[in-house]
């Protein structure tokens, strides 16, 4: 089998060796999947799920989580907020033919062909006040409010704004559930930096009702992934299959490009033997003089 | 089953390697007395061209790869024993004539000349045939149980001011020479003209006391002095061969150089070279925050390089712990 047939270079990952990668990022780089208020720097045994970084994270103080300001609770004028958390506590990868994740209806299974599927376990809890606070507590008038609380200087710059109320709770409550996402590369780029670009192209809870809430979350775990999550799990797969590729453009001072498709290859990146494969072609740098 | 899969064609194979010539300089300088005769050399080379061919007998064989001399000296010494006619006095026809006697050879060294050979050597040539040999190199200045983000952070004390240089241990494929010849010394046929440029030189130096006339009569006799110059450096009727003996036999020229360019490509010049552990996120600097967030890195396993003729192949698992 020739690797090279149509390309300069080639490099693929398999999934059990993307699903390793994913593994490192987990343990190394927890605040990329784990998203939490203030209270769960304090209190970390709160997490829905617990959080294990690798030693090196605790030596060098890394975050274990993302902070995220608390949730506004709407109709209280920006005054009474929720503590909640948000943990994708495991992500499992499965490339074409989908041998290992299995896509529920909705996704209409099989896996097509230059697709892969992604299974991730999310978790979300958010702090529900006591019942003493719900007894006790109450919104400041508009009235009181002038009284007792000094006007923003700009109610547009945040710093000036009066932090709201966080709801004191017992606990966090928590769910935890089964996403299925399936996704597809982009075409490659003219550019390396351009060669890994996924998608989700659906998205579907596993065994979550009404069908509107299951929206609604699907809705901005899409968002949530789609934005920040695949971008960095593509960034981290594209440094695994480039760096040996790199030594040729060092060594040799040549310019690395995706191999064009669908000219040369019919697919780049593609996704096909449970692997993701990509191709690249060498351009000699021509001398100025 | 390895997790990771790269490949290289030929033409990347031919631009790497493209890339180890590129890199190749060598100077040296040496000499020594060979049988009563001075020889040193001061040289300076460079690698050019080299077509390789990917075999599958996991080899790249090395065909035509130039060496190019920027520098060729070659300094020759000789001290011919004196030679003087005797003096004294004889009666000729009743009258006393006194010959006072006359030497040559008084100097030492009576032959002391530097030839530039670059212009007389045609690019000389190695060919060989190299196979990949896979190496985990650890930093023998690492100490033991230093963590692989220290050992990152830690300069290299062989080379401190290089931010690429650290204390990482790291996967390395070279390409280690199965054979490697060298054609070292393949004169021109110019040598006629060197020779003549030899006479011409000990003209004006060992012989530079002697009469005009005296001149005239040696250069009458150009023949028999090469046979002169032959006796005294003992380079006979092939002044081509002798250098080439000179070169490749007593000063090892050759053998050094091949060593060179094998201990380069074998030792100092890898073909990969990847940081293990491997970096896949870059660190993030958080300034505001206090922090900066640790380079996210996979362990690397089982490195293997192969060569068959259509591409070198690269495979690698990734290791489940750091």
């Amino acid at each position: 089998m020739v690797f090279t047939a149509n390309s300069d270079l080639y490099a693929a990952i398999d999934e059990d060796g993307i699903n390793l990668v994913v593994g490192h990022m987990m343990g190394q780089r927890p605040s990329l999947f784990n998203y939490g208020t203030a209270l769960f720097a304090e209190f970390p045994e709160l997490f829905c799920h617990p959080i294990e970084p690798t030693s090196m994270v605790k030596e060098r103080d890394n975050p274990f989580f993302s902070r995220e300001k608390p949730f506004i609770l709407p109709g209280t004028n920006d005054n009474l907020a929720l503590d909640f958390c948000i943990q994708l506590t495991a992500l499992a990868v499965d490339f074409h033919p989908g041998d290992v994740i299995a896509l529920p209806p909705e996704l209409e299974p099989p896996l097509d062909r230059q697709t892969l599927a992604i299974r991730v376990e999310v978790c979300a809890g958010v702090g529900c006040p006591t019942q003493e606070f719900l007894d006790t507590y109450e919104l400041p008038k508009p009235a009181d409010e002038k009284e007792d609380r000094p006007r923003p200087k700009d109610p547009k710059n945040e710093e000036d704004r009066e932090p709201p109320t966080i709801v004191p709770s017992d606990g966090i409550e928590c769910f935890c559930l089964a996403l299925v996402l399936v996704a597809e590369f982009k075409p490659a780029g003219e550019t390396l930096d351009k060669l890994i670009q996924p998608r989700v192209v659906g998205i579907e809870f596993v065994d979550l009702k009404p069908e509107g809430l299951e929206n609604i979350i699907e809705c901005i775990l899409h968002l949530m992934i789609q934005i920040v999550v695949l971008p960095k799990v593509a960034e981290a797969l594209e440094e695994a299959v480039k760096a040996p590729l790199a030594q040729v453009k060092d060594l040799a001072g040549v310019t690395l490009v995706p191999t064009p498709t669908p000219a040369d290859v019919p697919h780049n990146p593609a996704v096909e033997d449970d692997q993701t494969k990509v191709f690249i072609n060498i351009e000699k740098v021509e001398d100025d003089a | 089953m390895s997790h990771l899969t790269a490949a290289i064609a030929e033409v990347g194979v031919q631009e790497f390697f493209n890339g180890i010539v590129e890199n190749f300089v060598f100077e040296d300088a040496d000499g020594g007395t060979f049988g009563g005769v001075g020889a040193s050399y001061d040289i300076k080379l460079h690698l050019e061209n080299g077509d390789i061919d990917l075999t599958n007998d996991n080899t790249v064989k090395i065909e035509e790869l130039d060496i190019v001399w920027d520098r060729f000296i070659l300094h020759l010494t000789a001290d011919i024993p004196e030679v003087c006619t005797p003096n004294g006095c004889t009666t000729i026809f009743g009258f006393e004539v006194c010959i006072p006697s006359w030497c040559i050879f008084s100097a030492n060294p009576e032959i002391d000349i530097a030839f530039d050979l670059s212009t007389f050597v045609k690019a000389s040539e190695i060919s060989g045939e190299l196979e990949p040999v896979v190496s985990y190199f650890v930093h023998p200045a690492r100490p033991p149980g230093m963590n692989y983000l220290d050992a990152e952070d830690a300069p290299d004390p062989d080379d401190p001011t290089n931010p690429d240089k650290n204390l990482a241990n790291r996967w390395q494929v070279f390409l280690n020479p199965v054979w490697m010849d060298i054609d070292l010394i393949d004169f021109e046929a110019t040598v006629e003209t060197l020779l003549t440029d030899l006479v011409d030189l000990l003209m004006d130096t060992v012989f530079a006391g002697i009469p005009g006339w005296a001149k005239d009569i040696i250069l009458g006799i150009t023949g028999p002095l090469i046979d002169f110059l032959g006796d005294i450096f003992d380079f006979f009727d092939d002044f081509d061969e002798w250098l080439s003996d000179l070169f490749n036999i007593s000063f090892g020229l050759g053998d050094l150089i091949l060593n060179l360019v094998a201990d380069f490509l074998a030792g100092k010049t890898p073909i990969v070279d990847l940081e293990d552990p491997l970096p896949v996120l870059n660190e993030e600097e958080h300034p505001a925050e206090g922090y900066t967030l640790i380079p996210v890195k996979i362990p690397v396993a089982d490195l293997s390089a192969v060569i068959n003729t259509n591409e070198m192949v690269i495979e690698a698992t990734v290791g489940a712990s750091l």
